[in-house]
């Protein structure tokens, strides 16, 4: 099975540029960070999802809605407490919940949540190599560009040697996955060994992988023909600027 | 083109020669075999020849003179072979670098600077040629292992390199596959140098060369398949076929001709050994399972029907991708969540429970399994996970040490053994727990002759105390070897359950589960339609005249 979210589709998403798809990026994370109105923020994430529909990525927000859905819930409780405003609303001891608190921990929820969706669909849409590729686009070395994605293809090598080694033990009855929290963690134990073991055997190989297909920093490659920046590419990016900018503007105001 | 003369190269100055006085000269366009047991040499004389080392593994001690277009390999920098010669590793998982198989095999020559569309041209070609254009878009982690090693192979020869040298690169493919990677190498413009432990694919090749301890000590034309005795003595094994005709012989008539004129047939004997022997009560009962991957658009199985029975040595066979490591993963519990079907284990449904220690899995790569600082604790984890006396535990393992013959290593650290003692000790620490039935996926892979034979006689001896066997593979000389029945698989649906006999005889069914008979068992059909399916039985009904 595949670890990252990534899937090849034949979807609008799908086909634009990874240079719009990086440059889209920085503006969605824009339009999160800069919304400071609830409904807003609300009607950004019901378009994100809408986005996931229509580049039949659902899958991704199926595999990450338990953990995002956790992450809002936690930053909304944090914040409550946390919130330190003027005008006390509740208190019992220690604990004091001011007035305002619960817009401004909705708020900074939704904008989390926002910021992961928003990544979670770029990760959706895009391949490892779109994003090394975009960053060569843009001029950036080739070696520091394959750097960047190298991190990303290096998860799948712990992933793979992680899932191969916990089968393994599964079958001879040492199943992390069983359990309370304690016996889960000394279950795990006895996978670290051969986990660090093979990733750094994997890594050395990978090393000498890359040098063995003509890989060297200095290298300089030829993308062209294989990506076209067309007209939807440059209305999407200036939509995407337009939003950025009336959010920009709305906090501002 | 290459030169090797007295090369000798050890890895530590403690260590023992890895490569001991090898001489070797290669001329462009030579198609060379180089055939050698476990730890004979063979991966670092691949690694010299492609540059590695000294270039990139450079910390050895390297004695004599390694040229290449007259000039030492020392005197060169790495980057100046890039694009001449290109090595497939013996991991060569670990030397896939991009996530889909397009990406991956454009990724060379963009490297040495051509363009998209020139890389992407060469690729489209070369898997149409493959027969893997239908891979190019899918993301390698959803690959099956022979996908993968196809894809590895191909991504090396997209930069059309003037050298290929292949490390053991038909380990995970099956037999179709087998035949169209050597049919496509033998197209291979350049030289071509390929590593493996047998002589079996020595059609493909002008030259074989047999590698022991660290030198060539043999070598010729495609006649030294042939050479018995030598090829024993270096622990490789003729083929079957060669072993029964008494040589090499050029064609499968030509074998024929020189057994039917050496041999007398006996018919009685035959009959005997083919006769259907009482088939014992199932241990597994698998019906109507159906499994898919999470994500994945289509079933890996779909509506599976079949029996282990108690006691029995079962083969699986099919092609790359067709479902036998799930099907298996699936009843030793491992894939516990499948969507369809049901599985019984002495008649009691098991659905998600299968508990450990009734089915053993013993895994393709001993390395995904051993985790221990010492073999005896390795043998020892399972039986302390389940809270095992400590006296017990010690009894146990040290008498299943004793059968493994790894008594000697018991204070070792396993990763410091060869691949057939690491495959011995992961064995060794599934069986400790003396599952009834034992599951080995692709037991024989990446073990020459001598630790195959070794390994084989252990599990052919616990079967005969009783122990129900069942083994993954796509060789169809160790499916022959194994036991009485086979089960194969295709497009993740079972199209034969029975007899191994009826399922080779049947040429329909050997082509729709996709696997091919052996050279021996092609023989004796020729000879008089009685298929024997090893050098055992033929030796059994063929008496000298």
């Amino acid at each position: 099975m595949s670890y990252f979210f990534y899937k090849k589709q034949d979807t609008f998403l799908h086909r634009l540029d990874p240079r719009t798809k990086i440059v889209s990026l920085l503006l969605l994370f824009t339009i999160a960070a800069a919304t400071r109105e609830i409904y807003i923020q609300i009607v950004f994430m019901l378009s994100l999802i809408a986005l996931f529909f229509a580049s039949r990525s659902t899958g991704s927000l199926r595999r990450m809605g338990t953990l995002f859905g956790t992450i809002a819930f936690m930053t909304f409780i944090l914040w409550l407490f946390f919130y330190d405003g003027r005008v006390k609303m509740f208190s019992a001891g220690p604990v004091v919940i001011y007035k305002g608190a619960f817009y401004f921990s909705a708020l900074f929820a939704l904008r989390f949540v926002n910021l992961l969706l928003s990544g979670l669909l770029f990760l959706s849409v895009a391949s490892i190599e779109d994003f090394s590729d975009s960053l060569v686009l843009f001029g950036v070395p080739y070696g520091v560009a394959f750097t960047f994605s190298l991190s990303f293809r290096l998860v799948t090598v712990f992933a793979t040697a992680g899932s191969a080694i916990v089968e393994a033990q599964k079958v001879r009855g040492n199943d992390p996955d069983r359990g309370g929290i304690l016996s889960r963690i000394r279950s795990y134990v006895p996978l670290l060994i051969p986990l660090i073991i093979n990733g750094i055997k994997k890594a050395e190989i990978l090393t000498l992988a890359l040098e063995s297909k003509g890989f060297s920093p200095g290298n300089k490659i030829n993308l062209k023909g294989k990506y076209k920046f067309t007209a939807y590419d440059a209305l999407v990016i200036c939509a995407m600027f337009a939003l950025s900018a009336a959010a920009i503007a709305a906090a501002l105001a | 083109m290459i030169e090797l003369s007295a090369l000798k190269y050890k890895y530590k100055n403690n260590l023992s020669y890895a490569l001991n006085g090898v001489n070797l000269s290669i001329n462009s366009g030579e198609k060379i075999l180089i055939a050698g047991k476990n730890g004979a040499g063979k991966t670092t004389l691949s690694k010299i020849l492609a540059g590695i080392i000294p270039l990139l593994e450079g910390h050895g001690a390297m004695e004599g003179e390694a040229l290449y277009n007259s000039r030492p390999y020392s005197g060169y920098i790495y980057g100046e072979l890039r694009g001449k010669i290109s090595l497939l590793f013996q991991d060569f998982e670990g030397q896939i670098v991009s996530t889909t198989v397009k990406e991956e095999l454009v990724f060379y020559p963009m490297n040495l600077g051509r363009t998209y569309g020139e890389s992407l041209g060469a690729a489209k070609g070369l898997a149409a040629d493959f027969g893997i254009s239908g891979l190019l878009d899918r993301n390698i982690a959803e690959l099956s292992g022979g996908e993968k090693q196809k894809t590895a192979i191909l991504s090396l020869m997209t930069a059309r390199p003037e050298i290929l040298i292949l490390d053991e690169p038909l380990t995970d493919l099956d037999p179709y596959s087998q035949e169209a990677a050597l049919e496509m190498i033998k197209n291979f413009k350049g030289t071509l140098i390929v590593f493996e432990q047998s002589v079996d694919c020595y059609e493909y090749f002008d030259r074989i060369l047999i590698m022991k301890d660290g030198a060539l000590i043999s070598g010729g034309g495609k006649e030294t398949a042939g050479e018995v005795l030598s090829l024993d003595e270096s622990g490789i094994g003729a083929p079957e076929i060669f072993r029964a005709a008494g040589g090499y012989f050029p064609s499968l008539k030509s074998a024929c001709g020189a057994i039917e004129k050496n041999y007398i047939f006996d018919a009685e004997k035959y009959s005997r050994m083919s006769a259907e022997k009482i088939s014992p009560a199932a241990i597994i009962q698998v019906k109507n399972l159906s499994f898919a991957y999470p994500g994945a658009p289509e079933n890996a199985l779909s509506g599976v029907s079949f029996e282990i029975k108690k006691g029995e040595f079962l083969a699986v066979v099919g092609a790359n991708g067709s479902g036998k490591t799930t099907l298996m993963k699936i009843i030793a519990g491992i894939y516990p969540d499948f969507s369809g079907g049901e599985i019984y284990y002495n008649g009691v449904s098991i659905r998600r429970q299968m508990a450990p220690g009734r089915a053993g899995y013993v895994y393709q790569n001993p390395d995904n399994q051993i985790f221990s600082e010492t073999v005896f604790d390795e043998i020892a984890f399972a039986l302390r996970v389940k809270g095992a006396a400590e006296s017990g535990v010690r009894e146990k393992v040290n008498a299943i040490m004793k059968t493994f013959g790894l008594t000697d290593c018991s204070g070792a650290d396993p990763f410091s053994l060869p691949k057939g003692d690491r495959q011995k000790v992961a064995c060794a620490s599934v069986l400790v727990t003396e599952p009834q039935v034992i599951i080995l996926d692709e037991p024989t892979t990446g073990l020459d002759r001598n630790s195959y034979d070794a390994l084989m006689e252990i599990i052919r001896d616990l079967n005969s105390r009783g122990r129900t066997i069942v083994a993954i593979t796509h060789s169809m000389e160790a499916a022959a070897g194994f036991g009485d029945r086979i089960l194969a698989l295709s497009g993740g649906r079972v199209v034969y359950e029975g007899d191994k006999k009826k399922f080779f005889r049947d040429g329909a069914l050997v082509k729709a589960a996709n696997v091919k008979p052996t050279g021996l068992m092609e023989a004796s059909m020729e000879l008089n339609g009685n298929i024997l399916l090893n050098y055992g039985e033929f030796a059994q009904c063929w008496r000298k005249k």
